[in-house]
């Protein structure tokens, strides 16, 4: 034994204590208190090593040591809830929500919550890049905004604008940018709003969107809506669902091939056979019908049409034992008001428009239409409400590429070269434009097949309006406004709104008066101070009205818009037909790109902590994987781990097994988000893109892509892969942990029990 | 030499009135018929406490940073016949047991007395401490801790935080090095500003109820998680251990058979400071 | 080896802590903290301001009351007052620190009271206590951590600042009963040299949770109970012994 074996045991201690991080780390050890003051010096390294600047001019977002709220709205997915982020030293730590926001309540989702990580990416753009000779090369913001205004400052009617799903002044802004440019292709392109539902509620209700008031449902069926996770509004719709489950408690019930976040919380989930949701709902109505109080609801031609419909097959068809159907008719009848629901697997199939319309059928047989679902009134600003696109509108973009329609196209908040389908190869289409421009804060596939590219704000550094893709009261506008100073600096990234609006200026001479977007957003804002619902006073002593009326719907980060009262909501129901399911011996069974909370489309694939967020149902984390039910499993001889390969009549992807008891025997789901080939070091490389294998099929009525629909094959070609998930913290390969080995973990108890004792509490 | 110091502390903890003085007892209910398993709370908790993210290959050899993280499980303990499933089923139609599960600050901690360096004790006001610069990484605590929220720090992780997303990381806590053990603090940063700030208002012995949220609650979607004083009549989660017949200073509560509260393995006597309510399922359904 | 490790455990850890401990006070000498020789990017005359002028260190240091920490001042405060002041604008440090304002650039101090990152310190709780409850002068408030001050050109580092150093008043100013006390001058009139020792030496005893025999931090009212047996100096120190690490440590 020696010295010098006794002292390299201590390096990682002298170690530890050099990074400042042992301040009594050797008397900690002997055991002879805190209090040591003999051993001082080590913690002194950092004397006059570090710098601390003052800023030259106080700043009143910068107070040392003290944090600050800013209100502003997020906008990780089309919802736009209300968020206050947390200010220290100027910088932006955390996001909270917005307690008096109507959209959120104060709450925020995971992707909400992850706004940071997008915001401090480091594959973040920061400065503007070019195609030279077929390479992107970076260029200076002042050559970048030449060859910005010498593509878009002129009359083009060949230009064609691609917006993820927009709203509020950027829209107003494009909009009146391609007024002025002479182009009227507004493409809007977003993957999970759901634009059949949208139709056939517009069909059925009038209105693309009417209200749902979940908690005064007793009984909520949904047939395929993941409100829970990533339907519409998925906040919202938690604090209404949180309402729901108070005494007395409602029963959801769950009907869809692949269990979701919603699934997973039902009372009852009933694993359909795919594509088979509107024969389900069908079956049901035709059972209703029987009684006359359901049945003077509908015309008589509807209760005519449903005269055929056989039970017994249905069942069949939907793989559902029949007395289940006889059961969830006996529930919806007993429990009165109820809300169905239609999501994304019933209207993703061919005949997606007729099964929503089949589903919500339901509502106004069962009396819920003025009930459950209310009336929504008119925008009384049209120019800024929400528009949420579809896959209709990326196709028709694509159609005009390849005819050649387009000479220019812009980009701002879409990424089709990774969402759009494979068959549809926006790749080569978006070749054929002469010059492509991109607005965008990462390196995504289509950025980087763009000539021109635009390095932009977060939303957590600009100014901006964003409306709701849906809001529990109508007339709500959330404001954003920047929360710190731009990450890299006002010279590495610029404001959408500021570029567009310099562009604008050259064109229509209306748009001089303003000298920056912050100003058009606060002026725009201030000319609508009558249609408000509140009014802003100045409450300290010289503050003028308009100060006082910016400083308050800044620190609300809303306003409220006057909005008539609305019409009384009637239900215009038609009969609904659909045509047999066809099996297809080829590929037997039906892919499910299932949507999550966290990567969602797959936009947030490069948010670190989302990655590392377990998938809520799997609990893989970092990966990609397809869901395989444990019969078929055993069919096809595969265990969690393995490696398959998935074909499709578009292409074929390689993936990881992941056996699951929560998806229907027939059905096999690959989550999106994954499967990027550019989007930075979080994305690039990670798992398989399902988008790639959908097939050309599409619903009827809307022309919206029927993204459930994609028949598939399954082939195992290797043994354990490299799969991990969060269920035992561990590489599972055999099954994932599901069982609580007997111990009271997660207990639970009747809802007969709950009403009985929570009604007092 | 480790029984003895546990069985000497323990039968020291065990008297009913330990914690009577003082004013604080921080505690938190959990309501897991509205717990969706979203992952909010996770991300939260990541955003808040300057979790590290470890990446795919180091998730598979169990060192993830996760201080809260969401079990689920497929299937109900032994013993709930009417809550099982009716029939043999090849799907899990009741959907999925959630269980968000953390640091449960046990007053009867198993992690405490096997610190060799005494860098894990319990506070004053019911929190079971984690001093990372006492910590000398030995993972005793860790071992010992029946809930498996402790989680050591294996590698320098702050190091390959690319710019500029360490400028997200939250000054009023440490950056953990490698070496230590870390787990959920209660957010005892807001703790102790919350108490700060109750100082300023001139009141330092009462901590208004609903001023502080730890970042867990804060961002639950659906408030199944409710943290307060446990020592405040007034406050919520008081209120809701009452209704539900927790009570601390027990590994047995004596209550009704019909009452939803519960401690997570409470025959272990760990008397930890957070109430479960039962899941609930409509077996009607 | 390896399997003598435990039995000799303790000898090799006093011997290491000794080495260590030689080690590190060898190259610094007892207390001489101001480690580093870069200079400051004015040498700025607390002496005159603080010292000639009077002027309350707060008047500056304008966050020490309500935030943890107490701020340099922006520069534009420094010009606030300067460009009222000709007499002494030819001064070279006047001249630099009005290049930095026309620059507009941030004037790069050197951070001389620098506590490791695993330490919360709150200025406001500390200057809310004794300034304004207390009533105490804010020149001998601030000196019990920063040193008389007004005696100094830049700032120095003449305190240890260690937690022994904390712990030091900790134990004579814990709760309520000497508010309004005088605080006897030794305590915050130390000498500047570079050298300057701890005033009071505080052998501070092992806090009770270090007992290898109750390895659990015991709430004070325990602690009482246990210490009463102890002779009456050991006992002063340990019933003040903080009892959570958590306040200063997270």
């Amino acid at each position: 034994m020696s010295e010098n074996k006794s002292s390299s045991n201590w390096t990682r201690r002298s170690f530890i204590k050099a990074m400042g991080l042992g301040g009594a780390a050797g008397s900690a050890l002997v055991l002879s208190g805190c209090g040591d003051t003999d051993i001082i010096n080590e913690v002194d390294i950092e004397v006059r090593k570090e710098k601390v600047e003052p800023n030259v001019d106080p700043q009143d977002y910068v107070r040392p040591g003290i944090e600050m709220y800013y209100a502003s709205t997020c906008r990780q997915c089309p919802a736009g809830c209300g968020v206050h982020a947390r200010i220290r030293e100027g910088r932006v730590l955390k996001l909270e929500g917005n307690p008096v926001s109507d959209v959120n309540h104060g709450r925020l989702c995971p992707m909400g919550q992850a706004g940071l990580q997008s915001h401090y990416n480091p594959d973040r753009l920061t400065k503007p890049m070019l195609r030279k000779g077929g390479k992107l090369v970076e260029i200076s913001w002042d050559e970048a905004e030449d060859v910005l205004r010498k593509n878009l400052g002129r009359k083009n009617a060949k230009l064609a604008w691609l917006s993820g799903a927009t709203s509020g002044h950027h829209r107003a802004l494009v909009d009146a940018y391609l007024a002025a440019a002479g182009a009227k292709n507004h493409f809007v392109f977003d993957t999970l709003p759901p634009a059949v539902g949208h139709a056939a509620n517009q069909e059925m209700f009038g209105s693309y969107m009417p209200r749902l008031d979940f908690d005064k449902a007793r009984l909520i069926v949904s047939f395929g809506a993941d409100f829970l996770g990533t339907w519409m509004s998925p906040v919202q719709f938690s604090t209404q669902y949180a309402e729901f489950r108070n005494a007395p408690r409602g029963t959801l019930v769950q009907i869809e091939p692949k269990m979701t976040l919603t699934g997973a919380n039902a009372d009852r989930w009933i694993p359909a056979r795919p594509g088979t949701e509107g024969h389900l709902a069908l079956a049901l109505a035709s059972l209703l019908v029987q009684k006359s109080e359901y049945a003077d609801r509908v015309p008589a031609d509807v209760v005519a049409s449903l005269k055929d419909v056989n039970v017994d097959e249905v069942a069949k068809l939907c793989d559902i034992p029949v007395e289940r159907i006889h059961h969830l008719h006996h529930l919806m009848t007993d429990r009165s008001p109820s809300l169905v629901l239609s999501g994304a697997s019933a209207e993703g199939v061919q005949h997606g428009f007729e099964t929503a319309r089949a589903i919500l059928m339901l509502n106004v047989l069962l009396g819920n239409v003025g009930e459950t679902i209310l009336p929504r009134s008119e925008d009384p600003f049209p120019a800024l409400a929400p528009r949420m696109g579809g896959w209709s509108e990326v196709k028709a973009m694509v159609d005009g590429l390849n005819k050649g329609s387009f000479d220019t196209v812009v980009v701002f908040g879409s990424n089709p070269l990774y969402q759009a389908p494979g068959f549809m190869q926006a790749d080569k289409a978006f070749d054929k434009a002469k010059f492509r421009i991109s607005f965008s804060m990462f390196p995504d596939e289509t950025t980087m097949a763009c000539d021109l590219v635009l390095p932009v704000h977060s939303y957590l550094e600009e100014w901006n309006t964003t409306m709701p893709a849906y809001a529990a009261t109508d007339g709500y506008l959330g404001l954003q406004q920047p929360v710190m100073n731009p990450v890299f600096g006002s010279h590495a990234t610029r404001s959408f709104g500021d570029l567009m609006l310099d562009v604008l200026k050259h064109m229509d001479p209306n748009f001089k008066q303003w000298d920056s977007y912050q100003a058009y957003v606060m002026g725009a804002l201030w000319t609508m101070r009558p249609a408000l619902v509140k009014q802003y006073k100045p409450s300290v002593p010289g503050q003028t009205e308009e100060e006082a009326f910016k400083q308050g719907i800044l620190s609300d980060g809303f306003v409220q818009m006057k909005v008539a009262k609305a019409a009384k909501i009637e239900a215009k129901v038609s009969a609904v037909t659909l045509p047999a399911e066809k099996a297809n011996a080829n590929y037997p069974f039906r892919l499910i790109p299932s949507a999550r909370l966290g990567l969602w489309d797959g936009r947030h694939a490069n948010v670190p902590w989302l990655q590392e967020l377990p998938d809520q149902l799997t609990e893989v984390v970092w990966d990609s994987w397809i869901e395989i039910h444990p019969k078929t499993a055993e069919k096809l001889g595969v265990i969690t781990g393995d490696v398959v390969q998935v074909e499709s009549s578009a292409g074929k992807a390689k993936v990881k097994v992941v056996v699951f008891p929560g998806i229907h025997p027939d059905a096999v789901a690959i989550p999106l988000g994954q499967g990027h080939t550019e989007y930075g070091r979080y994305a690039k490389g990670v798992g398989v893109n399902p988008f790639s294998i959908l097939a050309a099929l599409f619903d009827g009525k809307t022309g919206e892509l029927a993204t459930y629909a994609t028949d598939v094959k399954v082939a195992k070609i290797e043994s354990r892969g490299k799969l991990v998930t969060l269920a035992n913290g561990d590489l599972v390969l055999e099954s994932n942990t599901s069982t609580q080995a007997g111990r009271e973990l997660v207990k639970t108890t009747t809802a007969e029990n709950f009403d009985l004792t929570e009604k007092g509490a | 030499m480790a029984l003895k110091r546990m069985l000497e502390n323990w039968s020291r903890l065990r008297q009913q009135d330990y914690y009577a003085e003082e004013p604080y007892m921080w505690g938190m209910a959990i309501d897991l018929n509205k717990c969706i398993g979203c992952g909010a709370c996770v991300t939260a908790c990541y955003a808040e406490n300057n979790l590290p993210v470890v990446g795919k290959e180091r998730c598979g050899s169990g060192h993830s940073m996760h201080w809260m993280r969401i079990e689920r499980y497929w299937t109900e303990p032994e013993g709930t016949p009417e809550i099982e499933q009716e029939e043999a089923s090849d799907f899990p139609e009741r959907g999925a047991h959630y269980l968000p599960m953390m640091c449960q600050q046990c007053n009867h901690a198993p992690c405490e007395p096997v610190c060799p360096v005494a860098a894990t004790y319990h506070s004053p006001d019911g929190l079971n401490t984690q001093v990372y610069n006492r910590c000398v990484g030995s993972r005793y605590c860790a071992n010992n801790c029946p809930y498996k929220v402790r989680y050591f720090n294996f590698f320098e992780f702050w190091k390959d935080l690319p710019h500029p997303l360490e400028m997200q990381l939250n000054p009023d806590l440490s950056v953990r090095d490698k070496g230590v053990m870390e787990k959920c603090t209660f957010c005892v940063q807001r703790i102790r500003a919350a108490k700060d700030a109750a100082e300023d208002a001139g009141h330092p012995e009462h901590v208004e109820d609903g001023t502080l949220m730890t970042a867990c609650q804060q961002g639950c979607p659906t408030q199944a998680i409710v943290f307060g004083n446990l020592k405040d009549p007034e406050s919520k989660v008081k209120k809701s251990w009452a209704s539900h017949q927790v009570e601390l200073d027990r590994y047995e509560q004596d209550k009704s058979e019909d009452v939803r509260g519960y401690r997570v393995l409470e025959e272990l006597n760990t008397e930890s400071c957070v109430m479960y309510l039962d899941r609930v399922r409509d077996t009607e359904a | 080896m390896r399997q003598g490790i435990s039995a000799t455990w303790s000898f090799r850890l006093a011997w290491t802590v000794l080495v260590f401990a030689a080690g590190c006070l060898l190259p610094f000498g007892a207390w001489a903290d101001d480690v580093s020789n870069a200079p400051q990017p004015i040498e700025f005359p607390h002496d005159r301001h603080a010292g000639k002028f009077g002027i309350n260190c707060m008047y500056c240091h304008t966050y020490a009351r309500r935030s943890i920490v107490a701020g340099i001042p922006p520069v534009a405060k420094c010009i606030g007052c300067h460009q009222h002041l000709p007499s002494v604008r030819d001064k070279p440090r006047i001249q630099k620190l009005f290049t930095y304002w026309e620059q507009k650039k941030p004037i790069p101090w050197l951070k001389v009271h620098d506590l490791p990152d695993f330490v919360y310190f709150s200025h406001k709780r500390h200057v809310q206590r004794f300034i304004f409850k207390d009533g105490r002068p804010t020149q001998q408030v601030c000196a019990m951590c920063h040193g008389d001050v007004k005696t100094f050109t830049v700032g120095r580092k003449v305190k240890a600042l260690t937690m022994g150093f904390c712990l030091s008043c900790h134990t004579q100013f814990q709760g309520e009963s000497d508010i309004g006390k005088p605080m006897p001058a030794e305590r915050w009139m130390s000498p500047v040299a570079a050298t300057d020792k701890p005033v009071m030496k505080v052998e501070f005893p092992q806090p009770a949770v270090l007992d290898p025999e109750h390895p659990v931090t015991m709430k004070a009212a325990e602690v009482k109970k246990l210490t009463d047996r102890l002779p009456a100096e050991v006992r002063d120190h340990l019933v003040h012994a903080p009892h959570d690490c958590w306040q200063c440590h997270k």
